[in-house]
């Protein structure tokens, strides 16, 4: 694959909708975990240039993030992100305190522990699902968890992804629980290798043209 | 009115007085400013890998340090700087995830490093920098007075 822009529209659906139903189960799994009911966006698939990704806004935004390095036959990176405003709400739900130590958030703490189990559990069925749709082996790191600038951890993403091209396929899909107590949003960020998408897209029977 | 531009991930600017130039979210990617004071400007890159020897493709020379350097000094002089004249600032190459398995052990040090090799060559003296640690930065050079802000998420803002 030259150039991830060569993605035609019909492949890209297809992303798309193995994206859904990961995201799918992945929502199911965020909803027993907080015991909320979560809604999903339909995810979005795009190809971008690294320069022109994130928007100023969303680069400079302050997140708390699991991340999670794919590897086997399918290589990438993973990121569940959370608005650090919201975070707390996540981890009230998750640990039934009122007394939630943001700072200890990204430090050994029983918050980091709890956050980095939620990327676990989000990541583990969202890829889960990728795998049982594609019989992929794809194996998962532990989950690092750290509180900062968006840009700043999802760039970390592209290092590798850079030395193959310009560009990126970027896979993202929000999460937003319906209580009354304010809202969760989470965001996915999916960064699979350009390499190993080529590899997908035959198994489900697209070849690149 | 000043304009502010922003140099995305593997990108590069140049700006004249009175505009700033800025880079959001710097990891271990290093924001790296050489500019002349006597005419007011400024070239910002933000430089990911040291070495383009890694790239498997063709790649934009900001992207890489050892290309990234003499794209700017050439641009700089190009606008009327003279090499004698330019000053550098930087900051970034933070280490985001340490404990993780990760394709690029201390990438952060090794951008810094194969910068410092450079501007040396050059002769270009580092006047500041805030580098390393284990936190993202976003940075805003200011042309008028040559300072460089630097802001982070939890440890909040300085000028260099």
């Amino acid at each position: 694959m030259d150039s991830l822009f060569l993605l035609n529209e019909g492949e890209l659906d297809l992303l798309k909708e193995i994206a859904n139903i990961g995201a799918g189960h992945a929502a199911s799994a965020l909803s027993q975990l907080i015991g909320q009911v979560v809604e999903m966006k339909v995810p979005s698939v795009k190809v971008s240039r690294f320069s022109d990704w994130l928007s100023d806004h969303e680069a400079e935004m302050t997140v708390a993030c699991a991340y999670i390095h794919m590897s086997g036959d399918l290589n990438g990176h993973f990121y569940l992100s959370f608005p650090l405003e919201e975070t707390r709400q996540l981890l009230k739900a998750m640990l039934a305190s009122r007394d939630v130590n943001m700072e200890a958030l990204g430090f050994p703490s029983l918050e980091t522990s709890a956050f980095g189990e939620v990327g676990n559990i989000l990541a583990g069925s969202y890829l889960a699902s990728l795998s049982d749709f594609t019989h992929l082996n794809i194996q998962t790191s532990p989950p690092t968890v750290l509180v900062d600038m968006a840009g700043a951890i999802l760039g970390e993403g592209l290092l590798d992804l850079s030395l193959y091209g310009e560009e990126v396929l970027v896979i993202d899909c929000e999460l937003t629980n319906l209580a009354e107590s304010g809202p969760i949003r989470s965001t996915f960020t999916f960064l699979p290798l350009a390499e190993d998408l080529a590899k997908l897209l035959a198994l489900l029977g697209v070849q690149d043209g | 009115m000043a304009e502010v531009m922003i140099v995305g991930i593997s990108d590069w600017r140049l700006a004249h007085s009175p505009d700033r130039l800025r880079s959001l979210g710097l990891g271990s990617c290093v924001g790296i400013v050489l500019y002349c004071r006597r005419i007011g400007l400024a070239a910002m890159a933000h430089v990911m890998l040291p070495d383009h020897h890694l790239a498997k493709s063709s790649f934009h020379p900001a992207k890489f340090a050892d290309t990234a350097i003499p794209g700017l000094v050439d641009m700089l002089m190009q606008h009327g700087a003279s090499l004698l004249e330019l000053e550098a600032k930087m900051a970034g190459g933070a280490e985001m995830f340490p404990n993780a398995r990760n394709h690029f052990p201390s990438i952060g040090k090794r951008n810094i490093t194969t910068i410092r090799d450079l501007l040396n060559r050059y002769k270009i003296p580092i006047v500041a920098e805030d580098t390393g640690g284990h936190a993202g930065r976003t940075i805003e050079f200011f042309t008028e007075t040559a300072e460089l802000l630097i802001k982070t998420a939890r440890s909040g803002e300085k000028v260099i």
